[in-house]
């Protein structure tokens, strides 16, 4: 296809398909490429396209609305892997739904005959007097170049969770076109400190008819050049900040002089990194708490089974000079029990730090005291290896019960020694209340029997208790999420508490022969890493993190190197991350 | 990646002409401004706005942060306040917008919504109706500002029971209120970024708001 075909068919797909989103201009390219069969250039195809679920799978996604048109695309693969797909579904749709007499991308269609809904829609945009006439309709090119990994610092390893869950997916670019004319000038597609930009102009976009040597009457901002040639702006931004360009044709000779050159203006984001701060929290303040926590210890009775825990508060806090909310628990118990927790204190409670806190600690103190009962262990222990021998998958409801009056009664006493410790207050502060201090709670309780290794897992909110094999996952909790992000169950709320049957739900068991990670996490390491809660169910998912930690257990100091590993950068993923891990579960 | 989507729904009706428009047009983009200086909105905030005057319009649909580019907002030479009908458009728009959490698919933050107007609805009916329907649904918040001589608190009280006014209605003032909604949009951004959101923390509204109790 020759340049001149391309821009011909871009100009009409723009004047006719996305005639009233004047703001935003395709990318011509890939919709001719993507759409070789499409004849009407509708609005409704697209609309047909975008409610087809194979699309939206593959992260294609295009949006409509009054004055915009978003093409959201993974680049590398579309074409090859999904012309096919379009082509059928081009047909599907020309089938169910003849195409108007309108002609296609190939005919020598008059634009002049099609401005009428055009400029129908400019009369209804903002700034009238400025826009251009239908033939000379606003439109540019853009390419949000992919950032060169060269040109930018990268400081902290990224999770690849893109890749894991979809590997097509990785080289996702984001095209968002849209310049905008404003009375002030031209807006620009918005870029960011240290991300290659570009943008191309074409003439119309100057109220040019045809291309003129353009220059800029100012230096551009610091790391971009004007190309005159090209009428185009590259480069890779160096400041944040607000600019705006004017730019300077030859000298008119014409007897008609040409329309006024409109400004460029360019809103230079900074690059969010750069933006988080690392600030200390204030140790004075009421229940205080490090920004990072570990522990590591080697089992005494069972060779090379290695427990670690660590705990780092997030970027949010930081932010904020706020403590770490987060907590862990981490024991070997007499008699080979071996007991993990994690507790996740709510970002919107103000002494929640406290309640995980205070949560690990008496769930703790309480499990130890069971497991120090000489007749609960030796029942507890003899259920357990009739169970082994049963070839069961499930504990009976007996030995079920033995694991609800340890788990959920230190649970239970967690919340009851956080409602104390609220009371305590009552005289000074009497609006401070246990849900101040809300918390999540995960334990998980492993014990080695004689061929086997048994797990009991109790768990209130969206942290995780997984146990990995080599080739298996399995999940000892449901995540209690909520409508929205964010929302799940704490332990302080009263009602996790009132149903014996559900809170006898939230027990899970499993009995294996080998394991080799025993992993409980906040969901601040989860949510970075699983797309969604089925995500977490399929163990390809987990491999990426588990090598990830592996790396970390081969170092000389694995409870240190954990604690670098959860610093790992995840846009918009900054909450605290806490992990407690059981390693080495051979048998 | 997770948003926290961010509804402006802003009166341009005919009475908005002159100054008002201009320090409304300044103030949301000194909004947007303070939003990008802070690295969770930047990474996490994505914007929309809806006109209403004698219809509703998206006049920008929901866009990350870092892509929105500001339309100037311009107001017919006069006409009703069909704030109904905007509310109407806003309820469609988040059904279309915002990922509901489920366990194929992580959900988005729970929308916050800034109503500004300078006058009461005229579409009383539909008004009441898309009230109606908004209480139904969940929101991180909703804030409703009443500006200016004619701006009404008590029709806007139907809608959300954070209604503020705001006396005058030149650039200092809504300066003061975008400054204000940038702050607990930030502070929403907090809770969020921490793992909850637990609705709308509002922050101290400067002098130039006014709670309506």
């Amino acid at each position: 296809m020759t340049m001149e075909e391309k821009k011909r068919i871009s100009e009409y797909l723009y004047l006719h398909m996305i005639q009233d989103f004047s703001k935003r201009i395709l990318e011509q390219d890939v919709i001719c490429d993507a759409f070789p069969d499409h004849k009407g250039q509708d609005r409704a195809f697209f609309e047909f396209i975008l409610q087809k679920k194979e699309l939206v799978d593959i992260n294609v996604k295009l949006t409509f609305d009054q004055n915009k048109a978003t093409f959201l695309i993974a680049f590398n693969q579309f074409l090859p892997k999904y012309k096919e797909l379009l082509q059928a579904l081009t047909k599907e749709f020309y089938q169910e739904k003849p195409p108007s007499p309108a002609t296609g991308c190939t005919s020598e269609a008059d634009p002049e005959s099609k401005s009428e809904p055009i400029s129908q829609q400019l009369e209804a945009l903002p700034v009238t007097d400025s826009l251009p006439e239908p033939e000379s309709v606003t439109f540019a090119e853009v390419r949000e170049a992919q950032p060169e990994d060269a040109t930018q610092p990268e400081p902290e390893r990224e999770p690849e969770r893109e890749k894991e869950s979809e590997p097509e997916t990785v080289n996702l670019s984001k095209v968002t076109l849209n310049s905008l004319r404003t009375p002030q000038g031209l807006r620009l597609p918005n870029a960011r400190v240290g991300s290659a930009y570009q943008i191309q102009l074409a003439p119309e976009s100057l109220n040019r008819t045809r291309p003129a040597p353009l220059h800029l009457m100012a230096p551009p901002p610091p790391g971009l050049q004007w190309l005159s040639a090209e009428q185009e702006l590259k480069g890779i931004p160096e400041l944040a900040g607000e600019y705006q360009l004017t730019l300077q044709g030859p000298s008119a000779h014409a007897e008609s002089p040409e329309p006024a050159i409109p400004a460029l203006l360019l809103t230079i984001n900074p690059d969010p990194r750069s933006l988080w701060q690392n600030l200390p929290s204030d140790t004075e303040q009421r229940y205080w708490k490090t920004d990072t926590d570990l522990k590591r210890l080697e089992s005494t009775s069972v060779p090379g089974l290695k427990l670690l825990a660590a705990s780092r508060r997030g970027r949010s806090h930081a932010h904020a000079g706020t403590c770490r909310d987060d907590d862990f628990l981490l024991q070997e118990l007499p008699g080979n029990w071996f007991l993990l927790g994690v507790a996740d204190g709510a970002g919107s409670a103000r002494y929640s730090r406290q309640g995980s806190r205070l949560a690990c600690q008496v769930a703790a103190q309480v499990i130890e005291a069971k497991l120090s009962d000489p007749a609960f262990v030796q029942s507890l222990e003899s259920q357990l290896a009739d169970f082994a021998n049963s070839g069961q998958a499930l504990p009976p409801h007996g030995l079920q019960a033995r694991f609800y009056d340890c788990l959920a009664q230190a649970a239970l006493s967690a919340r009851k020694a956080i409602e104390a410790e609220a009371q305590k207050w009552q005289d000074v502060e009497p609006e401070i209340q246990a849900k101040d201090f809300a918390t999540t709670l995960q334990l998980c309780l492993v014990y080695p029997l004689a061929e086997q290794w048994f797990f009991a897992a109790f768990s209130i909110g969206d942290g995780m208790i997984a146990v990995a094999q080599s080739d298996a996952i399995h999940l000892l909790a449901e995540p209690d999420s909520g409508e929205y992000s964010g929302q799940t169950r704490f332990l302080t709320m009263g009602s996790v508490w009132q149903d014996a049957s559900a809170i006898f739900g939230r027990l899970k068991f499993a009995l294996l022969t080998h394991f080799s990670h025993c992993l409980l996490m906040t969901d601040g390491i989860c949510d970075p890493y699983f797309a969604s809660e089925n995500a977490m169910q399929k163990f390809e998912n987990w491999q990426g993190l588990l090598s990830e930690m592996d790396q970390c257990l081969h170092s000389p100091q694995p409870d240190e190197a954990l604690l670098e590993w959860l610093n790992f950068w995840s846009e918009g993923e900054h909450d605290d991350r806490t992990l407690a891990l059981l390693t080495g579960g051979t048998r | 990646m997770r948003k926290l989507p961010v509804y402006l729904v802003l009166d341009t009706s005919g009475s908005m002409r002159g100054e008002p428009i201009e320090a409304l047009n300044n103030g949301v983009q000194s909004l947007i401004s303070s939003l990008r200086q802070d690295p969770y909105a930047l990474e996490t905030v994505h914007l929309s706005l809806i006109s209403f005057d004698r219809i509703a319009q998206v006049q920008v649909p929901l866009t990350p942060l870092e892509q929105f580019i500001l339309p100037t907002l311009v107001p017919p030479e006069s006409g009703p306040t069909h704030l109904g009908a905007a509310l109407e458009l806003l309820i469609t728009q988040i059904a279309q917008d915002v990922i509901p959490q489920s366990s194929a698919q992580k959900g988005d933050w729970r929308p916050l919504v800034f109503v500004l107007t300078d006058g009461s609805p005229s579409d009383t009916q539909a008004y009441e109706q898309a009230c109606a329907k908004i209480q139904g649904l969940k929101w991180g918040g909703i804030v409703a500002c009443a500006a200016g001589p004619k701006g009404k608190t008590e029709p806007l009280k139907k809608l959300t029971p954070d209604v503020y006014r705001l006396d005058t209605m030149n650039s200092h003032s809504f300066q003061g209120f975008f400054k204000w909604v940038s702050a607990s949009v930030a502070a929403d951004n907090q809770s969020v970024g921490l793992g909850g959101s637990q609705g709308l923390p509002l922050p101290q509204p400067p002098v130039e708001v006014q709670i309506v109790v």
